[in-house]
């Protein structure tokens, strides 16, 4: 029985100088090619006449040109702007977008219709839409001759005619090769060619083939598994490029084979070491060129702006900014400390304040972010080629792009050859910048893009239409699934129901038989074949191809449990072996491993407090200044609307203490107080609406928060307790045992004649709770202040030594108008008294701790596990502390 | 064939003439009954397609095409029955595969068996203008429709308030923040969740549209909160008529006006009707008759409104015989708020309706733009096809009508799918030969948190409501046989669950009845108990003790498990996992976990993630120090402290400066400077492979953990892999978003394991041999999402889904909202119905043996369980009770075996296959060409090129052209018309303004050479031999191909000329000869390769080939002097 090997020698044996082979696809030709070259030398030629083999395209694209005629095939940017231009006029039936996909779409139909013989505007089943399709059909078609264009799918047509009218001069003979089930289209070229040269048909074989494995894995992964074994196996036993893989998804499979045989194969050096060739391209628009070609672009436009900009300054492909990367990642701290929305303008005041010494960095060799973008920012409309000068100017003035590799430079050349279709196409058509930006991404994501390795020589991989008449040793078919393999119908939205009964692929029948075939041809391309599928995709239980039912062997491949040969080539796994089978503790040194580092002679009460909360985390934050990057985020951060409320709470109580210690509280001068002192602290950010709204909850329309505070404050002061000090900042704290000094500031200090003293801390969010600060000894900040009164740190004119007072201490909570506390623990001064010594014991036993240099990765070792478990969450420094794992509750 | 309890209606249900809703409860072979009928079907119908299946998961639409397909091929080769009930369907597979051919039903898309989701994407990819959807569009992710939600919510509100103040929108935007005491992030987030909502919002949002009307908002909530209380009230009243009280009602009145009580001047005269203005009368009664619990009164005397002496009276004893139901009436009643109380925060949710709408508009665009859908969005496009379309229409985008519809887990059909159902039957009649086949188990509702409605399934019974026309009407059946589960627990589950926990079905909560099944299956050895875990000892986590039971009871079943049984460990919960998979570790026991722990909870992939995270982000100093304590960096803390102490600024410079200190630092330096090298150019998921490989991460990771956390870290990876944007900052940014709801994969090792643990939503439609339900004292009301919503939405008892809304007290304040506080009540009631069904679902998956387990406190001798939990209900059903001997007793238990506390000793597990040792890697060679081609021509041309690209942009295309026209001068044509030299320029890429003269310019310039003497000569006729763009081909060298196609070759009896013409000219400033000079210098290797090429083909002496350039431009050629 014919086998496609034999085949391809009977097309080359029946060829002769002067004939010429016509193929349905390239690689065909190209195989053919080669395989005639190898004879040639293996039959020890010096020279010889080439073999005249061509696809059929590339043979009717020839033609043409030697046709000479006045009208050019109209190139696809031409078409999609005909379209445009045209829906525009003739909106659709529906209020959509106008974009260049639906253009592409209906461009698309076209074609189709034209390659079916099918008349696009031709009324067959009126509906709204086909209407509107005719119509626009219409309109396009004598737009194209208004310009002397024809639509490319009519080549075929042309070539036809050109034959029949005896303009164009055929080879003496012709050979047909792999033109199973043409369009109608082809068809008719076919027939006028025969009529006017001696045509030889070469259908493709098709054969039961005796050598057929076909196997059955649970999934997608395994059967990927499975194959990398498989190729490996083959490989021991053929030249790597007489096997081949064919996939009839292969963009489903592409990401998972590209990885596996990367792993194992390694990646292609071509042209001296061909390891794998996959045939399928990416979009030229995910090329990392690319994206970063269009990163400054999308700068004038998007949601994300911190991420675009940072992406664009650390870009490897800006030779201006690449050499600077790392000073220049310092903006991002900055831009995550403004809101997301922030711009670019907000961003380098910023910078250029905080950090004057990034200013170079900012404007290497004069030029800014902000002037680059510029001449974009108008809403002006300009020809497409001025626009392409405009970005091509932008790229070289940051020396746009900076190439490392092969890839790059393909990548570069195929973004020119984008621009210079569009200025081709589109050089005159005038547009505003939204649209030529929607132009250049459509443009870019239907070039496609490839780093070709070689078809001869290492394994193939291909999907089903490049696999047409190709012969190899072994062949591989994946994912040979009832759902791949008859593929399902297609879609085609612009088509009525009878033309689409007449569009191959647009009905089961066809779909089926084209399959059908496609799968013999298969069969019959080489003389052993293994067949795989998953038996479920994404937990869907899958049936094989209904072309082969035969039974299928089940597998399943664990590469933990029985490694194999093949997969021993990954490095992980043999990493991960060696780990496995030679088990070792490497845990970090166990927690109380002492460091040797010197606490600083002052310390401030609120870095104490960390201290309390965790010793690492002190050591690390506190000591060493390590801290996470602060997470961007919308609306005002907590610490600057705490610090505000403080400014405000503080400058009210200045205001008004004169009038409070006489009479007491009341609310005419409270309303003007707290709003001058609203607007004072406010001034810098009042033009900010995040703060306008701030001040709202602050002042209120009705209640507000301020009000809710004043009416606990005037229950305060029936009680008889006077406003006496706010924001009193202290230093040099000792307490024996305890290395440093204490420095801190305490929010307020209060006045009764006979209570004596009472310090506030002011919280903007929750209040710790009396556990907190008296049995979890966690909170160290009202104790230090008490001690800083009793060692008489902090003095006010006009009062006695204030440690001859009683005192005590407590939190104002000024959370919401619901959660407003004047909290103050606990009243009785004695207690506070003895609690103090307890206190002090807690932090010179810490101190003791951090002297020797044990800092503990261990939260409030007296609270509950979950409190503790929760500061961990919180807390950035997991990886560096190394304390447990974390549970559930991080998510 | 055995008979079975329900064989008739079974039989009834495959009549594929009528249409059928059918009630069929887990395990009663609901999926023979679906496939009996679509055969059936297909056995009957002109084409396929005239059937459409909907399930709701692809999943269940895979299981069934399958099963199908299987029948169709065992049919076909003439297959027989494997068990009696299998023979009717082979039958009918017989009968398709006659009727139908083999293409329809062998095509993918053949049988048209698919989710919900699945057929709107079907059509609306047929049909997207008519769906006002961009064509091409795809339906989101998941995770990327949550990322879409946010951005747009965040950008929603940024936009608005960058409006003028005094802008209704930017009003609304502003109260809105106040209203959350101006939490930025917990509105975005609101918005987002009402984003995903919009569809029950719908009716609300269409309503208000662009021109929002307050008074209408408040006309509509007025309206349908009367309805609500209307109900209320109307359930009460009746109730109370039909007591002692109620019936004598103005005696009672008339008595204690008699004995002066004050209650006869509170109490109304009358009963007043259930009208919602009498709501207040009827609060005073409730309130005068019962206490603050809802208690008769006992407490009659004056303080409380009666007389001294009261309750000696009849009246009094009627009070305390007032039955539980109506107490429980009355009690509803007093929390009910009054009409103006219930729509008190309107303003608020004025503000919301505006700012939603406004996301909304964005979100909208924001998809359309990037040709996207959610599945919101791709409901509403296939509805709006509906709308808008002729049936005529319809018909075009599914190609044939469809005449019979099935639908599985009828149970959990959500509201736009019933709209759905109700337009594709639009205009179906009885006995049209159309049918409809619905199918579920309301009892196994349980996807409410995916808008499922149970109330649909039960509201279906009465028939199809179709717009426009009467309801299709269904015939409805129950089936009850039982071919999954062991009798015993089949007996158990009806009385559980018949008599306790789905004993009274409230509509309200939409509960629903109980039927009971009945067992099928032979009786075998099996377990059935209830192990309790008491709280008493404070020192232990009785969790702790819970889950180690766990692990050594599927210890000793494993003992038992014969081959292909398998045991199910089902969660109510999925943060309930933890605590299980650990005590199943510690017990040694292998389990396959399909979505594990969170991937962020495992240290390994924490680690890894400081990688990318360092790698992408220089200034990201906490990433970079974190490198250094990594497991495979291994600093101690006293090195680290030196690091970080060292002057350099940044953490990427102090680990630089560390190289020369530290030999880890130096490693990491190594491997993280070749990552950074190529970042951004190579995919980050590679680049932080190569770095985790090069520190030996993978054996670090394995040696401390296992093969788990490896594929842990592999999960990593792919999923960098999968983000990846094409730029680094923004791959990780949308790999950290995946990662919130990422969780670690099932262990490769314990693959084949046949224990498995899941979610009871995951085990649906799942069975197991052995099934082990712990944690039953989960409290389906404690956490989860929508605990305290800002605002609730709930549908009007009885209505077509209208909603009522009552936002969330302000955060601000504490003003409760009686409306929010009665919504809530609903939403409570309805999620513990579900949860009773989820218990149902989980009990219901055992076949062989059920163990269940929990943690009650036990009190004095007192077992405390948590309220409203399954070991709660479990508990009022069998009277739990601890008795003397420290013992579980029930009163009224027949079935379950108890256990207080029970202790089990480990069995030791017989090692599951372990590896052994890893293979040697086999060789692979990569693959050299067999021979290398080179063309005289390429690398020239180049150089040519640029040098003239700079004078002429057109020199391609020009020297292109050029060379196409000598080609066809050669070939004895005439020059073609200007006009097709013009196409030719255009299609080279030349701008139409500038081809035009560019074709003048070139045709003369072959007339100029065409007047030249050599040229002249070189393309008259009659030359003994002469070619035109010859092609050749020879081997210069072993293994070279050289190929090369010359421009002409002229055989002039003693020398062969063989000529390349070029178009090239003098750059600007460049004279004549010093361009000659640099084109021979240029072109000599090409030239020189041509003469051997011809040589070598023709077989001549090569000294009679004479090389010629011909340089159009001059009208001059010049012959190449080999010698030289
Ligand atoms: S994670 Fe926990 S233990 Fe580690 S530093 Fe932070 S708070 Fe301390």
């Amino acid at each position: 029985m014919l086998t496609t090997d034999q085949w391809q020698k009977n097309i080359i044996d029946s060829w002769r100088p002067g004939s010429l082979i016509l193929t349905s696809g390239g690689r065909l030709a190209r195989q053919l090619q080669h395989r005639y070259r190898l004879q040639q030398l293996k039959e020890g030629h010096t020279s010889w006449c080439p073999l005249e083999v061509r696809s059929l395209n590339s043979w009717l694209h020839q033609s043409w040109q030697e046709l000479w005629e006045s009208r050019a095939p109209a190139g696809s940017w031409m078409r999609l702007r005909l379209w445009y231009e045209i829906i525009s006029n003739n909106p659709p039936p529906a209020d959509l977008p106008l974009d260049f996909a639906l253009c592409q779409l209906l461009d698309q139909t076209y074609a189709v219709l034209v390659r079916h013989r099918l008349d696009p505007t031709e009324i067959r089943f009126p509906s709204p839409l086909i209407a509107w399709r005719q119509h626009i059909c219409r309109e396009f078609i004598s737009a194209l001759n208004d310009l002397k264009r024809y639509h490319p799918s009519e080549l075929p047509l042309k070539i036809a005619g050109a034959v029949n009218a005896g303009r164009l001069s055929l080879p003496d003979s012709l050979i047909l090769a792999a033109f199973e089930a043409p369009a109608p289209i082809e068809n008719d070229l076919f027939r006028t060619l025969s009529q006017k040269a001696r045509v030889n048909v070469f259908p493709l074989p098709q054969d039961k083939a005796t050598n057929v494995h076909a196997v059955n894995l649970p999934d997608q992964e395994q059967e990927i598994l499975y194959l990398g074994q498989a190729l490996l196996d083959s490989c021991q036993q053929f030249r790597p490029g007489a096997i081949a893989v064919v996939v009839p998804n292969l963009e489903v499979y592409a990401p998972l084979l590209r990885k596996t045989l990367n792993t194992l194969l390694g990646q292609s050096l071509t042209p001296q070491e061909e390891t794998y060739n996959i045939t399928l391209g990416n979009p030229l628009l995910e090329h990392p060129l690319v994206q970063a070609a269009l990163l400054p672009l999308r700068l004038l436009g998007e949601d994300e702006k911190r991420q675009v900009f940072i992406s664009l300054i650390l870009s490897p492909y800006y030779r201006t900014w690449a050499k600077n990367r790392n000073q220049l990642a310092r903006l991002d701290r900055h831009w995550r400390e403004l809101s997301p929305e922030a711009d670019l303008d907000s961003l380098y005041d910023r910078a250029h304040s905080r950090e004057p010494d990034l200013a170079p960095y900012l404007s290497p060799e004069g030029i800014e972010v902000r002037q680059l973008l510029a001449p974009f920012q108008q809403s002006r409309s300009l020809s497409g080629a001025r626009w392409t000068e405009l970005v091509q100017k932008l790229w070289d003035s940051v020396q746009f792009p900076l190439l490392a590799d092969e890839s790059d430079r393909i990548a570069s050349n195929h973004l020119q050859a984008v621009l210079a279709n569009l200025v081709a196409d589109l050089g005159s058509w005038s547009m505003d910048w939204r649209t030529f930006q929607a132009c250049l991404r459509q443009a870019l994501s239907a070039e496609i893009f490839q780093v070709g390795a070689s078809e001869q020589a290492g394994v193939q991989i291909m999907g089903l239409i490049e696999s047409r008449g190709l012969a190899f040793q072994r062949l591989f078919l994946l994912g040979m699934t009832s759902t791949a393999l008859p593929q399902p119908v297609r879609p085609l939205p612009f088509l009525d129901i009878e033309e689409r009964r007449q569009i191959l692929g647009a009905t089961l029948k066809s779909q089926y038989e084209f399959g059908h075939t496609a799968f013999q041809h298969l069969l019959a391309a080489a003389p052993e074949i293994i067949l795989t599928k998953p038996e479920k995709v994404d937990g869907e239980p899958v049936s094989p191809t209904p072309f082969w039912p035969s039974p299928w062997e089940s597998k399943t491949v664990n590469i933990w449990i029985k490694p194999d040969a093949a997969w021993a080539r990954a490095a992980w796994l043999r990493s991960a072996w060696r780990g496995l089978t030679q088990p070792h503790s490497q845990e970090i040194e166990e927690k109380s491993s002492a460091v040797s580092i010197q606490l600083p002679k002052s310390l401030s009460v609120s870095s104490l407090a960390v201290a309390f909360h965790c010793p690492f985390r002190f050591l690390i934050e506190e000591l060493l200044g390590l801290k996470p990057l602060s997470e961007p985020m919308g609306g005002l951060r907590p610490e600057n609307r705490g610090q505000s409320l403080h400014q405000v709470l503080a400058c009210i109580t200045r205001r008004l203490r004169p009038q409070y210690q006489e009479g007491g509280l009341d609310w005419q001068q409270f309303f003007p107080a707290a709003q001058k002192c609203v607007d004072k602290v406010h001034t810098r950010v009042a033009a900010l609406p995040s703060w306008q709204v701030e001040r709202r909850r602050l002042l209120g329309d009705k209640l507000g928060l301020l009000r809710m505070w004043f009416q606990e404050e005037i229950n305060h002061h029936q009680d008889g307790w006077r406003w006496l000090v706010e924001e009193v900042p202290f230093k040099g704290l000792h307490v024996e045992g305890w290395p440093t000094a204490l420095s801190g500031r305490i929010d307020r200090i209060d006045f009764h004649p006979e209570a004596g003293l009472l310090c506030w801390d002011y919280k903007s969010g929750s209040s710790p709770n009396s556990a907190d600060v008296f049995k979890y000894l966690s909170e160290p900040q009202l104790p230090a202040y008490l001690l800083a009164l009793l060692q008489g740190l902090v003095e006010i004119p006009a009062y006695p030594p204030l440690q001859k007072y009683h005192f005590q201490a407590g939190y104002i909570t000024l959370k919401s108008e619901k959660d407003i506390k004047l909290d103050r623990l606990q009243a009785d001064a004695e207690r506070w008294q003895h609690f103090l010594e307890t206190w002090k014991e807690r932090l010179v036993e810490l101190g003791q701790l951090l002297q020797q240099g044990y800092f503990d990765a261990d939260p409030i070792p007296t609270a509950p596990e979950r409190k503790r478990e929760q500061l961990c969450n919180y807390c950035g420094l997991l990886t560096i502390c190394n304390r447990g794992e974390l549970t559930e509750t991080t998510k | 064939m055995h008979s079975l309890p329900d064989e008739k209606i079974r039989n009834r249900a495959l009549d594929i003439s009528r249409s059928f809703h059918l009630e069929a409860p887990a395990g009663s072979g609901k999926t023979w009954l679906l496939t009996g009928r679509f055969l059936g079907l297909l056995g009957e119908v002109d084409h396929p397609h005239e059937i459409l299946a909907l399930t709701f998961t692809n999943k269940a639409a895979g299981e069934m095409r399958e099963r199908i397909r299987e029948l169709l091929d065992r049919a076909a080769a003439g297959d027989t029955p494997r068990y009696p009930q299998e023979e009717p369907l082979l039958q009918a597979a017989a009968r398709a595969s006659q009727r139908q051919p083999v293409h329809r039903l062998a095509a993918p898309d053949g049988l048209r068996i698919m989710t919900f989701h699945g057929f709107c994407l079907h059509l609306v990819q047929r049909a997207p203008l008519e769906a006002s959807v961009t064509p091409g569009s795809r339906v989101m992710p998941d995770e990327e429709q949550q990322q879409l939600r946010t951005q747009v919510a965040a950008a929603t509100i940024h936009g608005l308030l960058q409006r003028p103040r005094n802008d209704l929108l930017r009003q609304a935007v502003e109260n809105r923040l106040l209203r959350l005491n101006n939490n930025w992030l917990a509105l975005r987030d609101q918005l987002a969740d009402l984003i995903e909502r919009r569809d029950l919002l719908q009716d609300l949002l269409t309503l208000m549209g662009s021109h929002p009307d307050r008074q209408q908002l408040k006309v509509i909530l007025t309206e349908r909160l009367e309805r609500l209380l209307q109900l209320r009230l109307a359930g009460c009243s009746l109730d109370f008529e039909s007591t002692f009280l109620g019936k004598n009602w103005p005696d009672f009145i008339a008595h204690l006006h008699n004995n002066g009580a004050e209650a006869g001047n509170r109490l109304p005269g009358t009963l007043p009707p259930a009208e919602v203005k009498q709501l207040e009368k009827w609060q005073e009664i409730a309130s005068i008759l019962t206490t603050a619990e809802g208690k008769p009164r006992k407490q009659v005397g004056p303080a409380t409104g009666f007389y001294s002496g009261f309750s000696k009276s009849k009246w009094a004893e009627a009070i305390l015989k007032l039955p539980a139901e109506t107490l429980h009436h009355l009690q509803d009643l007093k929390t009910l708020p009054s009409v103006s109380a219930g729509t008190a925060d309107l303003d608020a949710l004025y503000d919301l309706v505006l700012v939603v709408g406004e996301a909304l508009n964005l979100y909208r665009s924001a998809c359309r733009q990037r040709h996207l859908l959610d599945y919101v969005e791709l409901e509403q496009a296939a509805l709006r096809l509906f709308d808008q379309e002729t049936p005529t229409d319809l018909q075009l985008f599914l190609d044939r009508k469809i005449q019979h519809l099935l639908v599985d887990e009828f149970q959990d059909t959500s509201r736009s799918q019933w709209l759905l159902l109700q337009h594709l039957c639009s205009g179906w009649l009885p006995d049209s030969g159309r049918t409809l086949f619905v199918v579920g188990d309301p009892k196994q509702s349980i996807y409410a948190f995916r808008k499922a409605e149970v109330s649909l399934f039960l509201e279906a019974k009465k028939g199809l409501p179709i717009p426009g026309q009467d309801r299709f009407s269904l015939r409805c059946l129950q089936i009850g046989a039982n071919f999954r589960s062991n009798p015993r627990l089949v007996d158990w589950n009806n009385e559980l669950f018949g008599q306790t926990i789905m004993n009274r079905a409230d509509h309200e909560a939409d509960e629903v009845p109980y039927v009971n099944a009945t067992a099928l299956v032979e009786p075998i050895p099996d377990q059935l108990s209830l192990n309790l875990f008491s709280s008493e000892d404070q020192g232990v986590d009785p969790r702790e003790i819970e889950a180690e039971w766990l692990g050594k009871a599927v210890q000793q079943e494993l003992k038992q498990l014969t081959e292909g049984e398998k045991i199910g460990i089902l969660l109510f919960a999925r943060t309930h996992l933890s605590h299980y998979l650990h005590g199943l570790q510690r017990a040694g026991v292998a389990v396959q976990v399909q979505e594990g722990t969170p991937l962020l909870a495992h240290r390994e992939v924490l680690h890894l993630r400081q990688i990318a995270h360092a790698l992408v982000r220089p200034q990201d100093d906490l990433a970079w120090a974190a490198l250094l304590r990594a497991p495979w960096c291994q600093l101690t803390l006293e090195q680290f402290v030196q690091v970080a102490r060292r002057p350099e600024l940044s953490w990427l410079e102090k680990i630089r400066a560390a190289k020369a200190d530290f030999p880890v630092a130096a490693e990491l330096w190594k491997a993280t400077t070749r990552a950074r090298q190529r970042l951004g150019r190579d995919e980050l998921a590679t680049l932080v492979e190569n770095v985790w490989l090069e520190l030996g991460g993978p054996k670090i990771v394995a040696g401390n953990g296992s093969s788990a956390s490896v594929a842990n870290c592999r999960n990593f990876l792919d999923l960098l892999a999968r983000v990846e944007q094409g730029t680094p900052e923004e791959t990780l940014v949308k790999a950290e978003l995946l990662l919130q709801n990422a969780y670690s994969p099932p262990d490769p090792a314990a693959a084949p394991s046949p224990v498995e643990l899941m979610t009871v939503h995951r085990a649906k439609g799942l069975e197991f041999d052995v099934v082990f339900i712990p944690f039953l004292d989960w409290y389906p009301l404690s956490g989860g999402r929508g605990f305290h919503p800002p605002y609730l939405l709930e549908r009007l008892p009885g209505s077509d889904g209208e909603l009522l809304i009552a936002m969330a007290p302000d955060r601000r304040r504490d003003k409760s909202d009686s409306l929010y506080q009665l919504l809530r009540k609903i939403g409570e009631k309805k999620k513990l119905a579900e949860a009773k069904r989820i218990f149902y679902v989980a009990a219901t998956r055992a076949r062989r043996s059920l163990y269940l387990s929990g943690i009650a406190r036990t009190k004095n001798g007192e077992i405390l369980y948590r309220k409203d939990s399954p070991l709660w209900w479990l508990g009022n059903h069998c009277g739990l009770k601890h008795s003397k001997n420290e013992e579980l007793i029930a009163e009224n238990n027949n079935f379950l075996d108890l256990y207080l506390n029970p202790v089990l000793t480990s069995v030791d597990q017989d090692e599951h296959d372990k590896a052994t040792d890893l293979p040697e890697p086999l060789p692979f060679d990569p693959e050299r060409l067999p021979y290398t081609t080179v063309a005289p021509s390429q690398l020239i041309e180049k150089v040519e090129q640029t040098k003239e690209q700079e004078d002429d942009p057109n020199a391609r295309a020009r020297g292109a052209v050029t060379h196409k026209l000598l080609e066809h001068l050669g070939k004895e044509n005439p020059l073609p018309q200007t006009a097709a030299v013009v196409a030719a320029l255009i299609s080279e890429g030349v701008l139409e303004t500038e081809a035009q003269e560019l074709a003048e310019e070139i045709l003369q310039e072959i007339q100029d050479c065409l007047q030249e003497e050599f040229f002249g000569w070189l393309l008259s006729k009659g030359h003994p031999q002469a070619y035109c763009e010859w092609s050749l081909e020879d081997r210069p060298a072993e293994n070279q191909i050289r190929t090369g196609i010359v421009d002409r070759v002229v055989f002039d009896g003693d020398n062969w000329w063989v000529v390349d013409y070029k178009t090239s000219r003098p750059v600007t400033g460049e004279s004549d000869e010093d361009f000659l000079e640099r084109e021979v210098v240029l072109y000599r290797p090409q030239l020189l390769a041509y003469k051997e090429m011809v040589a070598n083909s023709l077989n001549v002496d090569i000294n009679s080939v004479r090389p010629v350039l011909y340089f159009t431009a001059l009208q001059r050629k010049l012959e190449l002097d080999s010698s030289s």
